[in-house]
């Protein structure tokens, strides 16, 4: 990926640059607003990092100002503020995700790669598996019309397991595709959190068949009840 | 006597003072001065009396002497001059009433006297004494007494509702500033107290209160901005330090020994900035402005999230994290503040996480009381010894001995909001193992 870090503390930016050009992105800094807008504007970056704190214009300009030129590149907020309403104010502004600061580099790196996965216009923006439905592009999710509240590790279960509809898929894929670990997990957070998946997905609905199927020794697996039949 | 020492009570006993003395002492004038009249038209009936009965004495040729009412002492004596006084007449035990007339056992007396020449033409005297009882006087100065009493007790009765009347009226606006002024919190936002139209010195304590508020609430929100500062000054450092690292750790050319060293190094720099937020939700804490945004919240998906943001530093250590949900529960929505019980939570699995002892697990557990209907998320974990006293965990860190072990800034804090949100922390200890629950009502 190609990513903008904008970022007035020297050193900060200059770590923030190397980790991503050693996790193989390319990274260029802008170290105040009015930089910053130039480069977006002349270089089509995948991903802005944003400090809010800047000289000049803050980073909440600076994000709306990006949108008002019409540039739509995702932005990820880095930030020191570390309020639920700095958060908000930030999301309501238009990034996508706002991280606080002091962050484990592993998680920046972990969330520029939910960027990555995000759908391209390539891509079909609805996956569906009988009256269920996955909006990309919205993240949206309902059932029977009904729409249903899920939180972003639900959402990226659900993801997993309707891209292989009515095919199993095993605890190691759900661990290296949701939480990216590649071997034991240590914790038993899958089974709670397709517990929690189920809770609304299924018991929510009880007078609909179940879709979400727990495959003893194998896995879990999405499967549409008119077609088994 | 609390009474008597409120403004309303001194008003009333002052009034009361007042009044009564002046009544007590314009009543006793009056009762003076009423029985002298009285005992003077008394005298005056007494005398006529005598008089008239004086006119009816004959000394010659018999001796006449009108008979005395019945509730009337009559003495007669005559007085010839060269002869031995002649007593005509005395009522039984009315040997000897005074010369001049006066009290005289218990009866009140005149003496009236008449001049005339004996039938042997000697100058003669006749005197006379009358007598009567002194109870008529006496009743009537009693009925103007009990009068008296009576106007004194009315007057003071009157005297404390006057001034309790009017003292209740004159408080009221301080009644009305206290009442408000309860209701401020330790760091005052917009409320003000209210200023009575009054012109008089308690439209001016309200009026220098308030200006005293809007310099209490100029001075938390500067500490307010202060703390906002202070935290970006320390977490912008703390988030160079531990991007560095991160950075130093990946860098191909970096000796496998150095590894561990480095994560450890890391975990302790996270831990550092979990501190700057801990302190500074403290030093809100202490001054009693820790605002709580109380909103619906699902208590799963919190700690959920929370042992997910936390897993890779469990694996790391080598402590399983294991969560158990009880699927009985319909629904884990709870009113509080996300971001504080993120705090609590935080705090409770990192300290299970420190002090579980290695290849254990440390159990989430998420579940409602049956007796109250609470929810509550309990974190617990195995350990190497005995905790001892458990209060002394949730004492505050700057109040416990330093020289004692365990008694951190974390549990205190955890506590505190926990006590914020409508219950402490419970903590128990039983066959080796540490356990802490947080219960919260349900929305």
């Amino acid at each position: 990926m190609r990513i903008l870090v904008v970022e007035d503390e020297a050193r900060l930016a200059e770590f923030v640059r190397e980790g991503l050009v050693l996790a193989g992105h390319v990274a260029d800094g802008a170290d105040n607003g009015a930089t910053a807008l130039e480069m977006a504007a002349t270089t089509p970056y995948d991903a802005i990092l944003l400090d809010l704190m800047l000289p000049g214009q803050n980073g909440l300009d600076v994000l709306r100002n990006l949108r008002e030129f019409g540039i739509t590149t995702p932005v990820i907020i880095v930030s020191a503020l570390s309020g639920t309403e700095h958060v908000i104010r930030g999301l309501d502004a238009g990034a996508l995700d706002y991280l606080r600061k002091p962050f484990a580099f592993d998680e920046l790196l972990a969330r520029l790669r939910t960027l990555q996965r995000r759908p391209t216009a390539t891509e079909v923006p609805v996956l569906r598996l009988a009256d269920l439905e996955l909006d990309l592009v919205h993240r949206r999710v309902s059932r029977a019309g009904q729409v249903l509240s899920l939180t972003n590790r639900e959402f990226a279960l659900l993801e997993l397991l309707l891209r292989s509809p009515n095919r199993v898929v095993t605890k190691t894929r759900i661990a290296e595709k949701v939480w990216e670990v590649d071997f034991d997990m240590g914790s038993n957070v899958i089974e709670v959190h397709l517990s929690q998946l189920r809770r609304k997905l299924d018991r929510a609905f009880p007078n609909l068949p179940p879709l979400l199927e727990t495959v003893i020794g194998h896995g879990y697996r999405l499967h549409d009840p008119a077609a088994a039949r | 006597m609390k009474a008597l020492r409120s403004l309303r009570g001194q008003l009333v006993l002052v009034f009361a003072l007042v009044f009564g003395t002046v009544t007590l002492l314009a009543g006793t004038y009056q009762y003076r001065q009423v029985g002298r009249v009285l005992r003077q038209s008394d005298d005056q009936r007494l005398r006529s009396r005598a008089l008239a009965l004086l006119e009816q004495v004959e000394t010659y040729p018999q001796p006449v002497v009108a008979l005395p009412g019945h509730d009337e002492h009559l003495r007669v004596l005559v007085e010839t001059t060269g002869q031995a006084p002649r007593e005509l007449f005395h009522s039984p035990g009315f040997v000897a009433p005074p010369a001049a007339g006066g009290e005289y056992a218990g009866l009140r007396t005149v003496l009236v006297a008449r001049s005339q020449t004996s039938e042997s033409g000697q100058p003669q005297r006749v005197r006379l004494w009358l007598g009567h009882s002194g109870a008529a006087v006496a009743a009537d100065l009693g009925r103007v007494r009990s009068g008296l009493g009576w106007a004194l007790v009315g007057s003071l009765a009157l005297a404390a509702l006057l001034a309790g009347a009017l003292g209740r009226q004159a408080l009221r606006p301080l009644r009305r500033i206290s009442q408000q002024a309860q209701r401020i919190g330790a760091a005052p936002g917009s409320e003000r107290l209210p200023e009575p139209a009054t012109g008089d010195e308690v439209q001016e304590l309200a009026h220098t209160l308030n200006q005293m508020l809007d310099r209490l609430q100029a001075g938390a929100e500067l500490q307010d901005n202060f703390l906002a500062a202070a935290a970006h000054e320390l977490r912008t450092p703390l988030a160079v330090a531990l991007t560095g690292l991160a950075v130093t750790r990946q860098a191909p050319d970096l000796p496998a020994r150095l590894g561990p060293a480095l994560d450890a190094q890391a975990d302790e720099l996270q831990r550092l900035g979990r501190l700057v937020d801990d302190f500074l939700t403290v030093s809100r804490l202490r001054a009693n402005a820790l605002p709580l945004a109380h909103q619906p919240l699902a208590l799963d998906e919190l700690v959920l999230s929370l042992a997910d943001r936390l897993l890779p530093r469990f694996r790391a250590a080598g402590r399983r994290l294991d969560l158990t949900v009880d699927e009985h529960v319909a629904t884990y929505i709870v009113v509080g503040d996300a971001d504080k019980l993120t705090t609590v939570l935080l705090n409770l699995l990192e300290n299970a996480l420190r002090h579980a002892p290695p290849a254990t697990a440390v159990q989430v557990h998420l579940g409602r009381e049956p007796a109250t209907g609470w929810l509550y998320t309990e974190v617990s974990n195995a350990i190497q010894q005995s905790l001892g006293d458990l209060a002394r965990l949730t004492t505050a860190y700057y109040q416990a001995d330093v020289l004692s072990s365990g008694a951190g800034l974390g549990l205190w804090l955890s506590n505190r909001i926990a006590e914020l949100h409508g219950a402490p922390l419970a903590l128990r200890e039983a066959a080796g193992h540490f356990s802490v629950r947080l219960r919260l009502p349900p929305a």
